[in-house]
């Protein structure tokens, strides 16, 4: 009977104005999403291979260890091919960072246009956040209603038909027929895109492409069975459309685009570009105390110690100046981020964004990983540069120049890689987000279930 | 009678649930993001006056003129007033920059932020009117003429003497009434929130700004209400109307405004950023290695200087790095203004691209009456550079005569090292009548799309089978 009653359900959605205007709808948007950001990413991965070309060359051209430590190489994350479906904070991930001996400076977007700033991206993750679940709404929100209002619920009803039964007929039917469309077209998407652009995803990019579209499938779940609840406690499907439009404006669009700036108006923490002005004064004052020194009348050795005992003077008060700081920004962050939850909407964008290798996790491990090469450079730059003064030692001038201005093989210096976080990590640290998608399917359907039981035929 | 019709139409909608639960959303999600941003943007301006006293101290301990000259001042981005209500651009993290001698500025990104407001999208009014009164533009409209088609209402009304001409006008009025007073009363209660914070100084040009804002915003809510009556004329059934509206919406307000900037991309592509930057590295580099060829052997030709000899030698050094950096900074200028051009036409395709949808119409037009568009971003810039010159003038000012470098204080005497009177980064927004002639062109648009779209449901609907 089960089987009849899903076949029933199905066949009914796949008939309707609604199916057809969604499927060409959905088709367009994430096919369209799909090529244009897949075309950008091909022109990032052209530059990206342009500025690792440019970097080598600069360093096979001449050497000089001074400017290497003060000024710096300018070094990026290659492309992240998952950001041509959700951009997440890609834009800020994908700035080229100048790393030398004082603090790294972050380069300008490659995001120039200010338009970028006032629109979103159009990705998948936007697409299935907004239209997705708007769609999902209005699958579900006449399911229940609907059939009452026509009268088709009472016949349905007059057989001996287990009313759990046709309630997860209903469930199922419709989510089937509504995720039917969608996944069809992420499925050309992906074939037009790899097709069409660079787009090559590795083993670790599939399952996290796979992950992101279970986490679809839950978040959009979430909304259908949330149509299907409005449906069964309210007795009209004009009425049962407009609670669910309240609510989906109230879930969608409203609490996750207010809780980052609540967060950041009552969790008050200093402007980086003040902490960015305390590392300079920690910098200027140990060197400024260096000045009265006698430096003449010290040998070379005593030089030496003294500017690598300043050097780590500065590194230690630097460095709890930061950790103090992380510490603030990580309750700030925090602080939005359970704000946030309270929709279902923050939880997909956090869990999508997180498995696209764009999200907040990612970006501080960047930012650990950037403090964690910076020294790794450094010490490879005194290392060759101690080495070749030990090989010359004893050589004549021209010889000795020769030797200590020879290129830097770009092997000897570490390789700027920030690595994808593996899955297990990426699940473990969303688990929250994971777990109040199923916990709200869940809660939502046993709401839908006990209303459905008490739900009045002849009212 | 069309006032009859009028107060007809306007009251079945004050009875609607529909219009209560909307209204109850316009008037709460406006209150809210004016109450948050308006937090938001004393948090803004209190850290900003704090930052400017402290980049200004920070830059007192620099202790010679040179070390100032070399390192630079911080300068952060002013808050703009408007973006309690228009946060625009003002999103960015690029809140700070660095002015120099040596490179054009900018202001600058900081690995050391708060990303997460990245992620959405923020709910200023501009967001509540753009995304969601112009989806409840439609939710209004929708069933106006395919519903009472459907129940019969149409066809009892048409049994009387009732020109169709004032039936259409009056649906339209009255539907839009009942969507412009929660409109209005928001944002009259938004006024209200702004002028009680002593910490939003709104001034007169402010508040005429808002005003017009406020009739733009109407407009953006009759060009969609007018295409809301439009399908609801031509569909057959208020279901068929309300899925294609529910789909133009989508188009209109989540997809052709964000897809100007990437498609733009791919029609008018520019250089990318790490290829310019490398070209001003470049020309720099050359520029440096002829000034540095010409100084070759300078320490053996020192040592036999006396003391006289010497500052004089230091003094030309100086005077040639000047030449060096003042040619360096002009094929810098050079290199930037011609990516910047490119950057501006790549801009202006996005917003021709984009303005097929009303929606990206109202945000160009109202970011940039309220200076936190695109317009205003260009002229920070341009006003950072400007300060560049001033600092550049006050520094050869101070350094005047003076030879050296200054790494140990010479040619920057650190008891006469007192940064007090160095000129401010002051930035103002230009006249709103400039703002506002820069925007004409979105402005009429929506005035020719409210027209346009009005007079297509108008003739529809003589035309119009009422069965």
């Amino acid at each position: 009977m089960f089987a009849a009653l899903l076949g029933r359900e199905f066949r009914s959605h796949l008939l309707t104005y609604r199916f057809g205007l969604s499927s060409v709808l959905l088709l367009t948007l994430i096919v369209g999403s799909a090529l244009v950001l897949g075309f950008s990413y091909d022109r990032q991965l052209a530059a990206y291979s342009e500025s690792k070309n440019a970097r080598e060359q600069k360093l096979s051209e001449s050497t000089d260890f001074q400017t290497l430590r003060w000024q710096g190489m300018q070094q990026e994350k290659p492309p992240n091919a998952l950001s041509i479906f959700a951009v997440g904070l890609e834009r800020e991930l994908s700035r080229a960072v100048t790393i030398s001996s004082g603090q790294p400076k972050l380069g300008r977007s490659k995001y120039s246009s200010a338009l970028y700033t006032l629109f979103p991206p159009p990705d998948l993750l936007y697409i299935i956040n907004i239209v997705g679940s708007l769609l999902a709404v209005l699958f579900a929100f006449n399911a229940i209603s609907g059939d009452h209002e026509d009268g088709t619920m009472r016949l349905v009803m007059s057989n001996s038909v287990p009313r759990h039964l046709l309630l997860l007929a209903k469930w199922l039917g419709g989510y089937v027929a509504f995720m039917a469309p969608l996944l069809g077209s992420v499925l050309v998407a992906i074939l037009l895109t790899s097709a069409l652009t660079s787009l090559q995803l590795t083993g670790q990019e599939w399952a996290a492409l796979a992950g992101m579209l279970g986490v679809a499938a839950l978040y959009l779940s979430v909304f259908f069975t949330l149509g299907l609840v409005v449906s069964v406690y309210t007795r009209r499907s004009s009425t049962s459309l407009v609670v669910n439009f309240l609510i989906w404006v109230l879930l969608v669009l409203a609490i996750p685009n207010v809780a980052p700036i609540v967060a950041r108006a009552t969790v008050k923490i200093p402007s980086p570009g003040a902490i960015a002005g305390e590392r300079g004064a920690i910098r200027t004052n140990a060197w400024s105390a260096m000045r009265g020194r006698d430096w003449r009348n010290m040998s070379r050795d005593e030089r030496d110690e003294l500017r690598a005992k300043t050097e780590q003077e500065i590194e230690e008060k630097t460095a709890r100046l930061l950790d103090d700081y992380s510490r603030r920004l990580e309750t700030q962050v925090s602080a939005g981020v359970s704000l946030a939850r309270i929709s279902p909407s923050s939880s997909f964008v956090y869990a999508t964004a997180a498995l696209a290798g764009s999200g907040l996790e990612d970006y501080s491990s960047l930012r650990q990983y950037i403090d964690r090469y910076r020294l790794q450079y450094l010490e490879a730059i005194d290392t060759i540069s101690d080495e070749r003064r030990r090989q010359t030692e004893g050589m004549d001038r021209e010889e000795r120049d020769e030797i200590r201005e020879a290129p830097v093989d770009p092997e000897d210096l570490p390789s700027f890689s920030p690595t994808r976080r593996p899955m297990g990590e990426i699940l473990a640290a969303n688990d929250i987000d994971l777990l109040v998608l199923i916990v709200l399917n869940g809660v939502f359907f046993l709401a839908a279930y006990v209303g459905f039981l008490k739900f009045d035929l002849v009212d | 009678m069309l006032r009859a019709l009028i107060i007809k139409e306007w009251l079945t909608s004050l009875l609607e649930l529909r219009f209560v639960i909307c209204a109850a959303l316009c008037v709460i999600l406006g209150i809210v993001s004016v109450v948050v941003l308006r937090a938001d943007l004393e948090a803004r301006r209190v850290e900003f006056s704090k930052n400017q006293s402290l980049y200004k101290d920070q830059a007192q301990e620099y202790g010679s003129f040179r070390q100032l000259e070399r390192q630079g001042i911080r300068v952060d981005r002013p808050p703009q007033t408007f973006q309690v209500l228009f946060y625009g651009v003002e999103k960015t993290l690029d809140r700070t920059a660095v002015v120099s001698d040596d490179f054009l500025p900018g202001f600058q990104g900081d690995l050391n932020n708060n990303p997460a407001v990245l992620l959405f999208p923020v709910a200023d009014l501009l967001f509540v009117v753009a995304v969601v009164l112009s989806l409840l533009a439609f939710f209004i409209s929708y069933d106006t003429v395919a519903g009472e088609r459907e129940s019969g209402t149409l066809m009892l009304l048409m049994s009387y003497s009732v020109p169709r001409d004032l039936i259409i006008a009056a649906k339209w009025i009255g539907g839009y009434l009942s969507l412009a007073l929660p409109f209005l009363i928001s944002l009259l209660v938004g006024a209200i929130i702004i002028s009680l914070s002593t910490d939003v100084p709104f001034t007169s040009t402010d508040w005429q700004a808002f005003a017009i804002a406020g009739v733009v915003s109407l407009l953006l809510l009759a060009v969609m209400f007018s295409i809301g009556l439009l399908v609801s004329v031509r569909a057959r059934s208020s279901t068929t109307s309300i899925l294609s509206l529910l789909a133009l919406w989508v188009l209109l307000a989540l997809v052709v405004p964000n897809l100007g900037p990437y498609v733009a991309e791919l029609v008018a592509p520019v250089p990318n950023i790490g290829q310019v930057e490398r070209e001003v590295a470049l020309r720099a580099k050359q520029i440096s290695d002829t000034y540095q060829t010409d100084w070759r052997g300078m320490r053996s030709r020192m040592r036999n200087m006396t003391r006289e000899e010497r500052g004089a030698f230091f003094a030309e050094i100086r005077s040639q790095r000047d030449k060096a950096q003042k040619e360096i900074n002009k094929v810098t200028a050079d290199i930037v203004h011609d990516f910047e051009s490119r950057l501006a036409w790549q801009t202006d395709v996005a917003r021709v691209l984009t303005r097929v949808s009303p929606v990206a119409s109202f945000v160009y037009a109202n970011t940039d009456i309220g200076a936190t568009g695109v317009r205003h971003e260009e002229r920070l810039v341009n006003h950072l550079r400007i300060y560049q010159r001033q600092f550049g003038r006050y520094i050869s000012e101070q350094t005047q005569g003076q030879g050296g470098f200054g790494w140990d204080g010479e040619g920057g005497n650190g008891e006469e090292y007192s940064i007090d009177d160095m000129p401010a980064f002051e930035y103002r927004n230009d006249e709103l009548g400039e703002r506002l002639d820069a925007r004409i062109v979105d402005v009429l648009l929506l005035v020719l799309f409210a027209v346009a779209f009005f007079m297509a449901a108008f003739v529809s609907f003589l035309r119009s089978d009422i069965n």
